[in-house]
């Protein structure tokens, strides 16, 4: 081991002597070389997000608000006073805001459940409380009609809001538990101890210290709501409709681009408030986080156990009636309306057989994956450096932001912007199916970033350095300590970004084509036809999409990564 | 001159200068300690000669500068205080790293890593030892396995960042008189960072007195209790 007389190092010295380069040139331009390789890095997720959202989006807003180049103010004040308009924006706000309040009184005691109290079955109530999260929002929709039909709550507003808080309980229970099981419980016996009882303790200590992940959860369940789309259209139908549902109607069925606009642009305003608060309330958070151990349930905890059965039984009641529902035909049980997702429906209602829409999602979805994660992996691998200069640590900051945006603003305007800005030279890409897929990229990578980025801000950058001491080359340092590391993060990221880009429904229903429809569409396009028989295959559909999300979950879960945690 | 040169070298952190104009020169195959009180200078000045930290002056090695090297081309293995070991990989992943990594040791073969490995655990008192987690290893076994991985590198200079002081007082000892059996028996060339002074004389040929930023005095243990440069290093050392 003697020093320069290894083996290696005189192989290495001779080959030096041979190329005949002088060492400190090469060594300049590698520096300039690395320098650029960030660069260029950087340009990955920026061009991405520039050409795929800010450009459509963009010259959508600008075609509403600025008619003939100039800013159209008397349009604006018309939209916005319309009597429809001020009431669509009202109860957009107020039902996401009463859904976030029901969603966080449910999520709590899951909450206390799953991060203080060890029990048989625990992995079983953590996966089981995901589920719906996953689920395709057309799929939710379609099981809160089968829950409810034939009685007055089907297409009420009690719906619309059951099916959000059924959709965002896992965001509101998974968040919270994470920073719940790293608060020490020894404070909350101190303040026992010195006199306190338990509601109070709970509201002085436990609920303060919450506070932060609490805020960070209803924001971004805030955000879920008041920006969904597929639900609310399928519960909804012609009697509610929210700015997301508004937004579609109005550039779909009445080609009222102005008022599209100015509800967008409003939407935006809105998103990005909410934005701002969340990443103020959450600061840089990373995965290393203190777990402190669990016990064994007592007799005082059988309310909370009682309550979280509860709400777990609750949120398994709609997917049952989803499976009742599939199960029926003309009130019979049979397994007629599986049989028929072979055929293109009553009245041959569709282009393609659910099973093709299938496979269409399915690569779609995988072709979506694919690229959110190298767009996702790119992005987190910058946005978890910390460089020495304040000009390029702004510029992170703004790569951080931009990538969260696609997360509120409207899939329906994204959608809709694609078809109006990548069909002319320098890009066509109306006529080609890779819109689809970028679309669902689109939406998938926030996820990917929130899942990965607290994953890979745990690796300090000493590791980083021992493994440059060691010999690592940068790039090499990227691949075996921030991959490695990361790699089953990535894996769990993967698995959710596939859910995501299978159950996307308002940017697709724009552009996939009749012949190449993806699953949700097809589901969308079943239920708007009359037909006892159509009703039933959508139910049957619903239940091979929501199987297929579901597996993919459960192989997410076994990989023991904090997914939820990430909002 | 043959070995590692440092001269008149600065680290700064915006208005606070860290090392100020360090000078000392490291023959091959000794091994050198930098003594002095935290906040001293002493791992700032480590870091600057493992490329790690950026600074003023010039660091040599065999009449080479390695200024404008990047760390991973100068040779300089740095183990830290808390050994960095990468969680992800098992005992021998983490010793193996740099016969896999480095763009030196491309060609190397699996067996010839792995015997590699076997060796250098050998080395350390860890034989056996490569498919445990890294994770659940004691504080000393982490070290232990931070050395191996540092020493597989071969490198030219071994950086060792206050190795010892996250183990407690009876483990520090006995592993002092191994560290410096292991550094003596790989004949490799080494800078020990350290605010204990037995430790110092124990393991280093040579130790440098650093305070507030700048080389006081260099010699052995023995020299500088002997005539030390002023009433700070007299009371440092005793």
């Amino acid at each position: 081991m003697g020093g320069d007389r290894d083996p290696v190092t005189l192989i290495r010295q001779s080959r030096g002597r041979e190329a005949g380069n002088p060492s400190h040139l090469r060594r300049i331009s590698s520096r300039g070389a690395t320098a650029a390789a960030w660069i260029l890095a950087a340009a990955v997720p920026l061009v991405f997000v520039g050409v795929f959202f800010a450009w459509p989006v963009a010259s959508i807003v600008g075609r509403g608000l600025f008619p003939d180049g100039m800013l159209d103010v008397a349009g604006i004040v018309e939209v916005l006073s319309r009597p429809r308009t001020v009431r669509i924006i009202g109860f957009t706000i107020g039902m996401a805001a009463a859904a976030t309040a029901i969603t966080l009184v449910l999520g709590m005691p899951v909450a206390y459940v799953l991060s203080r109290l060890r029990f048989r079955g625990r992995g079983v109530l953590r996966a089981a409380v995901l589920v719906p999260f996953v689920l395709p929002t057309v799929v939710v929709g379609i099981a809160f009609r089968a829950l409810l039909r034939d009685t007055p709550l089907d297409g009420s507003v009690v719906a619309i809001l059951a099916a959000l808080v059924f959709f965002n309980v896992a965001v509101v229970a998974r968040t919270v538990a994470v920073s719940w099981e790293s608060l020490d419980p020894r404070q909350e016996e101190a303040a026992r101890v010195l006199g306190a009882g338990p509601v109070r303790v709970f509201v002085t200590i436990t609920l303060r210290r919450l506070a932060p992940s609490i805020a960070a959860a209803a924001s971004i369940v805030f955000l879920f709501c008041s920006t969904a789309f597929g639900t609310v259209l399928v519960l909804g139908g012609a009697k509610y409709a929210t700015i997301e549902t508004e937004i579609w109607l109005l550039t779909t069925q009445f080609l009222d681009l102005r008022a599209a606009s100015v509800l967008s642009v409003a939407q935006i305003v809105v998103v990005l408030l909410l934005l701002v608060i969340t990443a103020r309330v959450r600061g840089r958070t990373t995965a290393q986080h203190r777990s402190f151990a669990t016990r064994r349930p007592r007799r005082s905890d059988t309310p909370v156990i009682a309550a979280t059965v509860l709400i777990a039984l609750a949120l398994a009641v709609p997917l049952a009636a989803l499976l009742e529902r599939s199960l029926r035909v003309a009130g019979e049980w049979s397994g007629g309306n599986y049989l028929a997702l072979a055929s293109t429906g009553g009245r041959n209602a569709l282009t393609v057989t659910p099973w093709q829409a299938l496979g269409n999602s399915l690569g779609f979805a995988a072709a979506a994956t694919g690229l959110a994660m190298l767009v996702g992996l790119v992005a987190c691998v910058l946005l978890s450096r910390t460089p020495r200069s304040p000009v390029a640590r702004r510029g992170l900051d703004l790569v951080d932001g931009a990538l969260m945006l696609p997360l509120g603003v409207s899939a329906v305007t994204v959608g809709f912007g694609f078809l109006i800005t990548l069909n002319s030279p320098p890009l066509d890409l109306r006529t080609s199916p890779v819109l689809v897929p970028i679309a669902q990229a689109l939406v998938a990578v926030p996820l990917v970033v929130r899942t990965l980025l607290p994953v890979l801000r745990s690796v300090g950058s000493r590791m980083r350095d021992a493994a440059a001491t060691l010999g690592a080359p940068p790039w090499r340092v990227i691949l075996t300590i921030d991959l490695g590391v990361a790699g089953r993060a990535a894996l769990a990221a993967t698995g959710l970004a596939f859910t995501v880009a299978l159950g996307e429904f308002g940017a697709t229903t724009f552009l996939s084509r009749p012949d190449a429809a993806t699953l949700p569409v097809v589901i969308y396009r079943l239920i708007g036809l009359p037909g006892g028989d159509n009703a039933g295959m959508a139910a049957a559909a619903s239940v091979v999409l929501a199987a297929v999300c579901v597996a993919v979950v459960a192989l997410v879960e076994r990989l023991r990564v904090d997914t939820a945690g990430a909002f | 001159m043959q070995g590692l040169s440092v001269e008149n070298v600065t680290v700064r952190f915006g208005e606070v200068t860290a090392v100020d104009a360090v000078s000392l020169g490291i023959p091959r195959g000794e091994v050198f300690a930098l003594l002095g009180p935290s906040g001293s200078g002493k791992s700032s000045l480590l870091r600057a000669i493992a490329g790690l930290e950026p600074c003023t002056g010039d660091i040599r090695w065999d009449d080479e500068s390695v200024m404008r090297m990047p760390p991973h081309r100068r040779r300089f293995a740095l183990m830290f205080q808390d050994g960095q070991l990468f969680p992800h990989l098992d005992v021998a992943g983490n010793v193996g790293y740099a016969l896999r990594v480095s763009t030196r040791a491309s060609g190397a073969t699996r067996p010839a890593i792995a015997q590699r490995v076997a060796e250098l655990l050998d080395l350390v008192g860890l034989a056996g030892f490569e498919r445990r987690r890294v994770t659940d290893l004691s504080g000393g076994e982490q070290q232990r396995v931070a050395l191996a991985r540092s020493l597989a590198a071969s490198p030219r200079l071994l950086l060792l960042d206050e190795p010892l002081s996250s183990l407690d007082r009876e483990l520090r000892e006995r592993l002092a008189g191994e560290l410096r059996d292991i550094l003596r028996a790989t004949g490799v060339t080494a800078i020990l960072v350290t605010h204990d002074h037995d430790e110092a004389g124990v393991i280093a040929d040579r130790i440098g007195i650093l305070d507030a930023g700048r080389l006081v005095q260099t010699g052995t243990l023995a020299e500088l209790r002997a005539h030390p440069v002023d009433d700070r290093v007299a009371r440092f050392l005793s």
